[in-house]
C-alpha cells in the first residue's frame, strides 16, 4: 500500500487539477428523486419553462466533488477530523452532459500541535468550458508526518 | 409560503429520515467510498457521510414544503415560484448517524432580506438534524431566493 498522505503533503498556495466526471441527464433525475425531487431537476418540460432546462440538485455536485477529493487524495489521506464545510456556492447551474473536473487551491496550513495540522482548501468545481459550477472552502486535520527514527511509538 | 409569510424566529419541523444499512452503503459507494471501506474493516461501526445526512434533510424540506403547497391550492391561493438556494456555510456534522440512527430535521427562519429584484427576497435559515437521542447531528446556515407577493 503507498503511503498516507500527511499535512506535509499539502503546502500553502499549492493548486492542483484532478477528476473529470460526465453528468447525464438520467444521473441528475435519479439523483433528484431521491435526495431533492424539485421540477426543474427532474423534469425536463417543468425546467424548460423556470430555468432553461434540467439542471442537478447542488447537493448533486457537491456529492460528485466528493468523489472526486476521494479518489484524488482523501482515501491516502490520515485525516485526523473533517467534521463540516465552511461554505459552499452554487454558481452555475451543472446541465446533462456537463464534464466536471477539480481545481483545488491549499489556502492555509497550520500545524496543530507535534502530531497534527489543520489544512485550509478551496475546492473549485469547473465544467468542460472553464467555468466554475461550484465552489467549497473546507478545513481538514491531518496527521504529521513522522520522523525517521523519530520518537513516537504509535 | 411566500416571503411575506416567514417570521425571524419562526422554527419548522420537516420530518425524520431512517438511514439504513443499505441507504448508507448505497450513497457511499456512488459518493464516499470511504464509508464502504471503513465499513468493510469492521472496525467502527457504519456511519453515514455528512453531505448524505445533509442530503436526506433537504428531501425532508421539499417533502414538508411540497405540503404547504398542496394545502395552498386547496384553498385556491395562488402558488409562489420556487426559487434556488445560492449556497449554505458553517455545515458541522457533531457526531456520527449510525446504521438504524432516526434524524428529525427543522429550519429556522434567522434573517429576511429584500433584493434589488422586487420578484424575490432572501431568507436566512438555520437547518438542524436531531438523532433518536435528541443529540444534535448536523447543523448548516443557508439563504434560499423566496418569491414575494404581487403588490
Amino acid at each position: 500500500m503507498t503511503e498516507a498522505l500527511t499535512f506535509e503533503d499539502f503546502p500553502v498556495d499549492e493548486i492542483v487539477e484532478y477528476g473529470g466526471v460526465a453528468v447525464s441527464a438520467d444521473e441528475i433525475i435519479a439523483f433528484a428523486r431521491e435526495f431533492d425531487p424539485q421540477p426543474f431537476h427532474l423534469d425536463h418540460e417543468a425546467a424548460q419553462a423556470a430555468t432553461g432546462g434540467l439542471f442537478a440538485s447542488g447537493w448533486h455536485t457537491a456529492a460528485l466533488l466528493m468523489r472526486m477529493n476521494c479518489d484524488a487524495f482523501l482515501m491516502r489521506g490520515a485525516v485526523i477530523d473533517e467534521s463540516g464545510i465552511e461554505d459552499v456556492r452554487w454558481q452555475r447551474p451543472v446541465r446533462p452532459g456537463d464534464r466536471l473536473h477539480v481545481r483545488r487551491s491549499t489556502l492555509a496550513s497550520r500545524p496543530r500541535d507535534r502530531h497534527s495540522g489543520e489544512v485550509e482548501f478551496l475546492y473549485e468545481v469547473v465544467n468542460q468550458d472553464g467555468l466554475i459550477a461550484m465552489t467549497q472552502r473546507s478545513l481538514v486535520v491531518f496527521e504529521r508526518r513522522r520522523e525517521p527514527g523519530g520518537d513516537r511509538a504509535d | 409560503m411566500f416571503y411575506e409569510d416567514f417570521r425571524v424566529g419562526q422554527t419548522a419541523d420537516l420530518g425524520q429520515a431512517t438511514f439504513s444499512r443499505e441507504a448508507i452503503l448505497a450513497y457511499g459507494r456512488r459518493f464516499d467510498p470511504r464509508t464502504v471501506v471503513r465499513a468493510a474493516d469492521g472496525g467502527a461501526p457504519l456511519a453515514a457521510s455528512g453531505l448524505h445526512v445533509a442530503a436526506a434533510g433537504m428531501r425532508r424540506l421539499v417533502e414538508a414544503r411540497k405540503a404547504l403547497r398542496a394545502a395552498m391550492a386547496a384553498r385556491g391561493e395562488t402558488l409562489p415560484e420556487l426559487g434556488v438556494s445560492p449556497g449554505f456555510k458553517d455545515m458541522r456534522w457533531r457526531r456520527p448517524v449510525h446504521e438504524g440512527d432516526v434524524v428529525s430535521y427543522s429550519m429556522e427562519t434567522v434573517s429576511k432580506r429584500e433584493t434589488s429584484k422586487p420578484k424575490w427576497g432572501l431568507i436566512g435559515n438555520r437547518f438542524c438534524g436531531v438523532n433518536q437521542r435528541g443529540e444534535e447531528v448536523l447543523e448548516f446556515s443557508s439563504v434560499v431566493l423566496v418569491a414575494r407577493r404581487a403588490e
